[in-house]
């Protein structure tokens, strides 16, 4: 457990190391997934940070610390929910593809749990009613959460 | 299995039942104390403790199952709490300060019951002793279930489960069950079952165990609960499907259930405390909406469509049920339920 311990924290280390500043938040969410992704695929949390992905992200000079950070984060939830990421992804580009009304605020249900969708909308006159009405009926022709839902099924 | 317990307590309203009689018979080294109740001992319990107590309480429970998702109308027959067989999912390691316990006033339970399901006529109960502990866990030395099996499927409405992890059945055999008792077990890969259900009887023995049972006159059931997705579970799981079915025919199964691997996340420290070889933590597991960690809903819907296609190619009236789902996803990984 020590050596576990040891390891979890020289891999922290090297993310400060690298001018991430991690809250107490983001140091509890950080752990929690290289100990899980070391536990699954084998390899130590320090092994993980080491590696040419992580790497690719501190190294990037062209992003600000809070900015790597975010990416580090989502790059070790996609790879610990590789399947949810697949169906994340796959919802959004349907989203994105039907070019909905900018006025259309959607989410889905957390984890994609339930097959329904929060839809937020705002208008300021009748024509814009009207194109938000298109907008959704295409997004209900669509039913996103089912498409996401199979490709992930399909993918794991 | 060589089980002793560290210390045995006995509440004085329990002393004299037939129960902490063949308890104290069956661990005559074990140091004893009696007290008035569990709940006042001074000093530390666990799991390595028994305790032989009065249930002051009600026997039976209605399964309370989970918030936002579909209960299956079951019923609970609480005749102790705690399990020798820890394996590392169990939700039991919540209770590690607390002893084993196994009830004593049968009596009350039998009356319960009979009160509470013959009040009921038109309704159709199952009702199991296996929620809180492993039913025949203990049954060599309680003998619980010579008693149970009789009396509860005696009630023309009841549907009594054992449902258990062992292979240890020779007792029920030459039981009167009216043919209203269903002995289940829960199912996984031997792979799964040596790391992580070790004490638990290998699943070549459960089968021929139920098929023991079947010959007996009993129905049997089978609950692949916790399904575990690894690499290689597909073909693992349809294997045990087969095996099943080598052993047992179609008729004479009373139920299929599937459920995936879900735990409440306070659950995930213990389990890696307690079983640091276990990799079931890093499953792809996410809060479902009752707030456990249960594998996201894609995958539970691999799993149990799979499942489900290959129980059906053997027995397409076999009943399947989805444990702790919700029916829109019965129904689209095309489960049939239960019938009544």
């Amino acid at each position: 457990m020590t050596s576990q311990n040891d390891n979890q924290e020289r891999a922290l280390s090297a993310l400060r190391n690298a001018e991430l500043k991690l809250n107490r938040n983001d140091t509890r969410l950080i752990t929690e997934l290289l100990r899980d992704l070391s536990k699954r695929d084998g390899g130590s949390p320090a092994d993980i940070i080491a590696s040419a992905r992580v790497q690719e992200i501190l190294a990037d000079k062209k992003r600000n610390a809070p900015q790597r950070l975010e990416r580090l984060k989502k790059l070790l939830a996609d790879e610990r929910y590789p399947v949810y990421t697949r169906a994340e992804t796959v919802f959004w580009a349907l989203i994105k593809e039907l070019k909905l009304h900018p006025n259309i605020k959607i989410n889905h249900c957390v984890h994609f749990e339930e097959d329904s969708l929060e839809v937020r909308f705002s208008y300021d006159n009748d024509l814009e009613l009207r194109r938000i009405g298109a907008s959704l009926e295409r997004l209900a022709a669509c039913n996103p959460v089912k498409h996401a839902l199979d490709s992930a099924e399909n993918s794991c | 299995m060589p089980w002793t317990p560290r210390k045995i307590l006995v509440e004085e309203e329990a002393a004299g039942s037939a129960v902490a009689r063949s308890v104290l018979a069956h661990f005559p080294d074990s140091p004893v104390e009696r007290l008035e109740r569990i709940k006042d001992y001074d000093g530390r319990l666990g799991a390595e403790d028994l305790a032989v107590a009065r249930q002051r309480g009600r026997f039976i429970k209605k399964c309370p199952g989970t918030p936002a998702y579909t209960c299956c109308d079951y019923y609970i027959l609480n005749v102790g709490i705690g399990c020798r067989l820890s394996c590392s999912y169990c939700y039991l390691h919540h209770y590690m300060n607390t002893p084993f316990t196994i009830y004593s006033n049968t009596d009350d339970l039998i009356a319960q019951a009979n009160d509470y399901f013959r009040k009921r006529p038109r309704r159709r109960f199952r009702v199991g002793s296996g929620e809180f502990i492993d039913s025949l866990d203990f049954d060599e030395i309680t003998g619980m279930h010579d008693l149970l099996v009789p009396e509860l499927t005696g009630i023309p409405n009841v549907t009594f489960e054992i449902k258990t992890k062992s292979d240890r059945v020779d007792h029920l055999l030459g039981l009167e069950h009216h043919g209203r008792a269903v002995v289940s077990w829960s199912v996984n890969p031997e792979i799964i079952r040596i790391g992580e259900e070790s004490l638990s009887a290998p699943l070549a023995a459960r089968l021929r165990a139920a098929a023991a049972c079947v010959a007996a006159g009993y129905r049997v059931g089978f609950h692949f609960d916790p399904l575990i997705y690894y690499p290689g579970w597909a073909q693992d799981y349809e294997q045990v499907v087969d095996e099943i079915f080598a052993h047992v025919r179609p008729k004479n199964i009373a139920w299929i259930s599937l459920g995936g691997l879900r735990f409440n996340p306070s659950l995930k420290p213990i389990m890696e405390a307690r079983f640091p070889e276990s990799r079931l933590t890093s499953g792809e597991l996410v809060r479902g909406l009752d707030g456990k960690l249960r594998y996201f809903i894609a995958i539970r819907r691999k799993m149990f469509r799979r499942l489900n296609r290959a129980v059906q190619a053997h027995g397409p009236n076999v009943a399947v049920y989805l444990c702790m789902e919700n029916q829109k996803l019965a129904t689209e990984v095309g489960v049939t339920g239960l019938s009544s």
